[in-house]
């Protein structure tokens, strides 16, 4: 692991979207309630701000979207693309190490 | 708060932003897609409609910030939008150079097709006879033209620039200066023809640049209007900025929004933070150097112009007069003794009235001033009739047949030299180029026929031998049509090289563009000696060299 990763730290609202994705399809709305859901609330953040990271994932091509009509309603949807999962699991790689250190380092007694 | 106020002002912050129509379109309709999903939870919550509306309003998060990470997020996407210096500021000069020709090739392939200018169609022969005549004829219809040709792929490029702003979300900003930097490189770009075709370059403007500069800012102007009717038409008060906030400090206290400085209260901030950037510093830099730059070539050009009016004005004036003077002066003394004048008459090929100088396949000078019968002519006597006129490659091209030798002129008696009265078309070296007080600068053609013989003189004695001699370009004689003035001119373009030869005639007439004021008709006049003074010369033949120039000979005299 290097001394800093500073894009990694970056990246964890990129990680939690990609992961909600690699799941199923979803559209803003339920992703930020995935995330406010399965993060009990510990991760809130202003709802828009969903959006900009959306776009950013769809022209990395890490995403794909696609607009349907549910219920009378325009929803754009988002799904994972082969790019994105082994986007995904590279940042899990590196999320399960920067946890382990971090966990490691807080329960060190020693320390 | 009113949902449609939310979402109105995340659209106009975008609007304001440069963010493209399309990707608008879709975050805005995304944007109210959830500003719904939240205001029905609330309700659902069982909050009052307007308490609904404006907790989901708070759940969404601040519009105007979100709509600015929206826009950054777009602009580091795109090339573009990361490099707005190089981009705005550096290309479009650049991509002038590519769709200047492009547009006035394609102009001109309409041109052809007869599809533009119905209004004022003007037959092709006639276009490309105006194109390769003289200036004079040229200019009735050049300017007005050419500034039409000149100022569409301007156009173009500054619509292209905008578009590409608008494409890469750059802003306002960047859209104001790329219609600077193309209104400027349309002030310095000129645009001609020349007998070869069209041509192109950056260097002084000329007052019909004016035009072409404007075209630019028209655009820009246009766009700006545009941009405040459909601000208007969105309906939400003003923004309190008009350029993005991207790079405002992080406020953790807010969950790591950014905090918006106020516009009114804090105007010293607001100035650093949205125009004392980095960006905004070096293309400050760009903008400074250009200035200094287009004030250099500007400052140097208005000196060239000055120093050009002096020379169109009262030096070549003078000049010319004092060559018309000096000239006079030699055709009133003669210096030869027992000179016999030859006629000519029966071997004459041309008239005086046919055109001598051309400027491609159009003709605009002829001998017709010069003095007939018997005159002296650089100290010598002449007897000029009419002109005999050899073969050279250039009439070929004209598709104009001369004799290539004028063989048996009878001479019949010794002689210690001979003095000819003579000239060249199609002789040209280079001559110098000036433009004219509009800008326009002719481009003659070149002919390069430097020190190579173009003419024989073949002497056929009474004891059937014969001697031959060589007439040289630069050395006797020089182009029919170039410089008798001084000033400005090289040496090489205005005297020949033998001290046997000298300019013995030179027409009055003057040209109607006032870049021509140092040219003139030029006749010259050489002295050989031959080689054999003690034999009987019987004959002499004037033959062509068939070089590029076509001889003439207008007067032979035996000494």
């Amino acid at each position: 692991m290097s001394k800093t990763n500073p894009s990694f730290l970056n990246g964890v609202p990129e990680l939690l979207v990609l992961k909600l994705l690699s799941r199923k399809e979803m559209y803003g709305y339920e992703i930020v309630k995935a995330i406010q859901l399965q993060t009990k609330e510990n991760i809130s953040f202003g709802e828009g701000c969903i959006y900009p990271y959306l776009h950013h994932l769809e022209r990395e091509k890490l995403v794909t979207s696609r607009r349907t009509e549910v219920n009378g309603r325009s929803r754009i949807h988002y799904r994972l693309t082969s790019r994105g999962n082994k986007r995904l699991e590279k940042l899990s790689v590196e999320w399960g190490q920067v946890a382990a250190g971090i966990s490691a380092l807080m329960t060190d007694k020693h320390a | 708060m009113h949902s449609g106020t939310v979402i109105r002002a995340f659209e106009r912050r975008l609007f304001e932003l440069g963010c493209p129509a399309r990707y608008s379109q879709r975050s805005v309709a995304e944007l109210a897609e959830h500003f719904e999903d939240l205001l029905r939870a609330r309700s659902e919550d069982g909050l009052e409609p307007e308490t609904a509306r404006a907790r989901a309003g708070e759940e969404l998060g601040e519009q105007t910030i979100l709509a600015e990470r929206l826009v950054a997020s777009f602009r580091q996407a795109s090339w573009w939008g990361r490099h707005p210096i190089i981009g705005f500021c550096l290309l479009p000069p650049l991509a002038l150079m590519i769709i200047l020709p492009a547009t006035v090739l394609g102009l001109y392939a309409l041109f052809l097709r007869g599809n533009l200018f119905w209004r004022h169609s003007i037959p092709l022969d006639e276009f490309k006879s105006a194109v390769v005549t003289a200036p004079a004829a040229f200019a009735e219809w050049n300017n007005p033209l050419l500034c039409f040709i000149h100022s569409v792929p301007i156009a173009v490029n500054t619509i292209l620039f905008c578009k590409l702003v608008s494409r890469s979300g750059s802003g306002m900003k960047w859209l104001l200066v790329t219609c600077v930097v193309c209104s400027a490189a349309g002030f310095f770009t000129w645009t001609g023809f020349s007998s070869n075709g069209f041509y192109l370059g950056y260097g002084s403007p000329s007052v019909y640049n004016w035009i072409s500069a404007a075209v630019p800012l028209l655009i820009g102007a246009a766009i700006l209007v545009w941009r405040k009717r459909r601000l208007a038409s969105i309906g939400v008060p003003e923004s309190e900025n008009l350029e993005p906030l991207l790079e405002l400090p992080i406020d953790p206290s807010q969950g790591g929004a950014k905090t918006r400085p106020q516009k009114f209260g804090q105007p010293r901030i607001w100035l650093q933070e949205q125009w004392f950037t980095p960006t905004s510093a070096v293309a400050a830099a760009i903008v400074v150097i250009s200035v200094l730059l287009v004030k250099f070539v500007f400052l140097h050009d208005k000196a060239d112009h000055a120093k050009m009016e002096d020379l169109r004005n009262s030096i070549w004036p003078a000049e010319r007069k004092k060559v018309f003077d000096l000239l006079q002066i030699r055709q009133t003394v003669t210096e030869t003794t027992a000179a016999t004048p030859i006629s000519l008459q029966s071997f004459a090929t041309a008239s005086l009235s046919e055109p001598v100088c051309w400027y491609g396949r159009t003709n605009f000078a002829t001998l017709s001033d010069l003095p007939r019968g018997l005159h002296t002519f650089a100290g010598v006597p002449f007897a000029v009739s009419e002109r005999v006129q050899l073969m050279g490659n250039g009439y070929k091209d004209l598709g104009i047949a001369f004799p290539t030798a004028i063989k048996g002129i009878p001479i019949s008696q010794k002689s210690r030299f001979l003095h000819i009265l003579h000239g060249a078309s199609f002789l040209r070296i280079k001559v110098p180029s000036v433009p004219d007080e509009k800008g326009f600068m002719p481009v003659l053609p070149e002919y390069e026929t430097t020190n190579s013989a173009v003419a024989l003189l073949v002497l056929h004695y009474a004891d059937r031998t014969q001697a031959e001699i060589q007439i040289f370009s630069t050395k006797h004689l020089l182009d029919v049509w170039g410089p008798i003035c001084t000033s400005e001119v090289p040496v090489r373009e205005r005297c020949v090289s033998s001290p046997e030869s000298e300019l013995a005639w030179a027409s009055a007439w003057m040209p109607k563009e006032k870049a021509e004021l140092f040219n003139s008709v030029r006749v010259y006049k050489s002295r050989f000696e031959n080689p054999r003074p003690d034999a009987e010369i019987v004959t002499l033949d004037y033959i062509s060299t068939r070089t590029e120039a076509a001889p003439f000979l207008l007067g032979l005299t035996i000494e």
